[in-house]
């Protein structure tokens, strides 16, 4: 579903993404770990198309986003660790903004609007306006957003800072199911555990490097002689 | 075109919530903006309208000049409207989140750059319908037209701002793209303005319009008057047409109606091709550029760091910290300086308009005039600077709050701070603007007071409003100056302004023209100082106090 061909990406002197080659199958929830600037964000800026590379393919789903961006786009959905949202509208006027942007049927959209608004605990702030919603409330509506038009692969980015712990297992819970249903999950994350707990595999990256991927079991058999994924964090990516 | 119509229908939908937004802000904050601009619809107006009466009373010369005075004013505000674009729609695109938000979303580049193009023809042209309005206004009022200029007006104002911003946003498409923004390219900027200042303030010396000498030319006083007739320019179109149909010409006003509008369209063609082709590669370009500066060591004028005197204490540290985060930031200094710069810019320049051989009268209303334009250039700093200090100190104030010192020490430094920087510029140019002038060392000493008093006023308003309406929650800065606090401050400010130099001009104004005697006049001045020290005292020591106390009893 998700297929990186020796993606290279340079700033100056710095070579934020180095040679990096990836394939995340359909229905797989796959977690990107790597220290503050190892590459991470750049990697998922590159595949949304707000970066581009200096080399090397992206594919989603068959689609070549370098070439035909807009297309690939739609099949999409991300979630940046600061998203934008408009402040000015209300939550249901925002949710429908997205259905328009995607092209959603209108009745289509008016249903799964509710059923969205309903799953992230919002049908009370519909009427409001998200300016006046505090950080967890507005990663809810940025949430119910972004999977209204049911893309085949989401990209996320740190979604957990600053979440209270229902928000958290709101949406563990959801991106697990998700992937059940066939999409397809890349994620960064800083928070360890919920990478060993959640992700079905996981691809560290130093540098620029995808230095390990794999499940935490063959990761942490074959490099390592604990178990916890923090060990083999630390040993991996220490200087 | 899809994604143009939607973009535009969240916009308009924000809309429907402008009522519920503008509630939010204090009525005094929207009494005093209503007042204001009320107040510069009507002033604008009254000018323009008593000009056009003026020029009426020239006969021939009247007549012929008005068209031409219409065209050099439409030439005047594409200029505005085409840096204006250029700027709005470098933050509109570049700058903005949303831009970023847009771009992972399903939109063509072509559509992005559409809606960008809107939006920033709206931002960039409200100040442009603030001056229109009463221009236009002005003129129907003269000519007894019916309000159907208006319409005309409308009807070409639109293609009109469309056109220029567009032409601003071309230009920022192609600098983001091509322009070499390196040290180079500051280098060759600075030096570029620095030669067009010199060569300013030399013609400038060498011309010396004398108004006692010789016939007027007014090609020479007027630059650009013959160049704004020119056929070829938008601004023409516009002046022209409007004036075609206020003589009821109605096919010419047709014709250039449609030239106008068949130019807009071809601007937004170009707009959506060259904003394809070139605003991504830009944008990367950009986004490269914010990654390499990151490595860049962190120092504004790091020579000037070097002289800034050290220190052991509290006291110290906020001072070296406020100085270097001023210094850091381009968009504080460059205010600072681009506000005192053009005052300093024609101030020096005040012989060169022959302002110096006017009689006595005239030389202290240009002087008092000058010193009320250099008071409200300090009043409105020390809004943008002063007053938000304490708030922008923000959540690091639990600094304060754990460290050996007070709060209301750390307020005193932020008042003798904003006093010193006020002070010392502030005098610079009041001497300036009386030396230029000629001026009798009783007025150039009765200036230094006034502005030494009103510094005093400003800063002490600006701190001690500023610890009373303190806002520690992390906002933006021009939430802070805009609130209630903020609001306050200004009116105050300008209140103090006006308190300050009004009753010395009066004064001057009355021994100059001859209606005073000396011995009135000394009696007159040491009345007025005594209301000055009054009004400073009030509006300096009472806000420092009650801050003080709002300090005091504040939970953090």
């Amino acid at each position: 579903m998700i297929k990186l061909q020796n993606l290279n990406k340079r700033y100056g002197e710095l070579q934020a993404v180095d040679n990096l080659s990836l394939e995340v199958p359909s229905g797989e929830l796959f977690c990107f770990l790597g220290r503050n600037g190892a590459g991470k964000t750049t990697t998922i800026k590159m595949m949304t198309g707000l970066v581009r590379p200096d080399s090397g393919m992206i594919h989603l789903d068959g689609i070549d986003a370098m070439a035909d961006p807009v297309e690939a786009k739609r099949i999409m959905g991300y979630i940046p660790d600061m998203p934008y949202l408009y402040e000015r509208l209300t939550v249901v006027e925002f949710a429908q903004f997205s259905a328009e942007l995607y092209r959603m049927p209108r009745a289509q959209a008016r249903e799964d609007i509710d059923m969205f608004l309903e799953l992230f605990g919002l049908t009370e702030k519909r009427g409001a306006l998200i300016k006046d919603l505090s950080h967890g409330m507005r990663q809810r509506v940025i949430y119910a957003a972004t999977l209204l038009h049911k893309p085949k692969v989401l990209l996320v980015d740190e979604p957990f800072i600053g979440l209270d712990p229902h928000s958290i297992r709101l949406i563990k819970d959801l991106l697990k199911e998700r992937t059940r249903e066939g999409m397809t999950i890349l994620m960064t994350t800083h928070i360890l555990a919920i990478a060993e707990e959640i992700a079905d595999r996981i691809g560290i990256i130093d540098h620029g490097h995808l230095i390990a991927c794999g499940s935490l079991d063959e990761l942490t058999s074959d490099r390592c002689e604990s178990d916890r994924l923090e060990d083999l964090f630390l040993q991996l990516t220490m200087d | 075109m899809h994604g143009l119509t939607i973009l535009t229908g969240k916009s308009l939908r924000s809309l429907k919530h402008a009522g519920e937004l503008a509630r939010e802000h204090s009525p005094l904050k929207v009494v005093v903006i209503s007042v204001f601009c009320i107040a510069w619809l009507w002033g604008l107006w009254a000018l323009f309208y008593h000009s056009f009466r003026f020029l009426h009373t020239l006969g021939g010369a009247g007549f012929f000049l008005i068209p031409r005075l219409f065209a050099l004013f439409f030439l005047g505000l594409s200029i505005m409207l085409m840096l204006s674009g250029a700027i709005t729609s470098f933050s509109a695109i570049y700058q903005s989140r949303e831009t970023r938000f847009l771009l992972s979303q399903p939109l063509t580049i072509r559509e992005i750059m559409y809606y960008k193009f809107l939006e920033s023809s709206l931002f960039s042209s409200w100040a442009f319908f603030f001056v229109i309005v009463p221009f236009i206004g002005a003129y129907a009022s003269y000519r007894g037209l019916s309000f159907s200029v208006a319409l005309w007006t409308i009807s070409f104002s639109v293609p009109f701002v469309m056109l220029c911003s567009g032409m601003g946003m071309l230009i920022t498409l192609c600098m983001v793209r091509w322009v070499p923004f390196g040290r180079k390219f500051w280098i060759v900027v600075i030096g570029g303005a620095a030669l067009i200042v010199t060569k300013v303030v030399i013609v400038g010396m060498e011309v010396q319009y004398s108004l006692y000498s010789g016939p007027l030319m007014l090609g020479k006083i007027i630059p650009g008057l013959e160049f704004s007739s020119s056929p070829l320019l938008p601004s023409w179109w516009i002046a022209e047409g409007v004036m075609s149909f206020t003589r009821e010409q109605w096919g010419r006003g047709v014709m250039l109606w449609m030239v106008m509008t068949s130019s807009m369209m071809m601007m937004c063609i170009l707009v959506g091709k060259v904003g394809e082709v070139i605003f991504f590669p830009g944008y990367q370009r950009m986004i490269g550029n914010v990654r390499l500066r990151k490595n860049i060591k962190p120092v504004m004028f790091g020579g000037l760091e070097r002289f800034i005197p050290t220190g052991p204490g509290d006291l110290c540290a906020f001072i070296m910290k406020d100085l270097r985060v001023f210094l850091r930031d381009p968009a504080q200094w460059s205010q600072f300086l681009i506000f005192f710069g053009l005052l300093g810019l024609y101030f020096s320049n005040i012989r060169s308009f022959g302002y110096d051989e006017l009689g006595g009268e005239w030389r202290n209303l240009v002087a008092f005039l000058n010193l009320f334009s250099l008071s409200a250039v300090m009043s409105s700093l020390a809004a943008r600077f002063t007053y938000p200090q304490l708030s922008m100190e923000g959540q690091s104030l639990w600094l304060v709050g754990l460290g050996p010192t007070t709060l209301s020490r750390v307020m005193m430094v932020k008042f003798f701070c904003a006093f010193l920087g006020l002070l010392v510029v502030g005098e610079a140019l009041a001497v300036t603007s009386c030396v230029m002038l000629g001026l009798s060392s009783l007025v150039t000493w009765n200036c230094v007071v006034i502005v030494f008093c009103t510094a005093l006023s400003l800063s002490g308003t600006a701190t001690g409003l500023g610890a009373i309406f303190m806002e520690l929650e992390v906002k933006p800065l021009a939430k802070i100056i805009s609130g209630f606090g903020g609001t306050l401050n200004l009116v105050l400010g300008l209140l103090a302004v006006l308190l300050s130099v009004c009753p010395s001009a009066v004064i001057f104004h009355f021994a100059s023209s001859g209606a005073l005697g000396p011995d009135a006049l000394h009696r007159l001045l040491i009345y007025g100082n005594l209301w000055l020290i009054v009004v400073t005292t009030l509006l300096s020591v009472v806000p420092l106090m009650m801050g003080r106390k709002a300090l005091m009893n504040r939970d953090f």
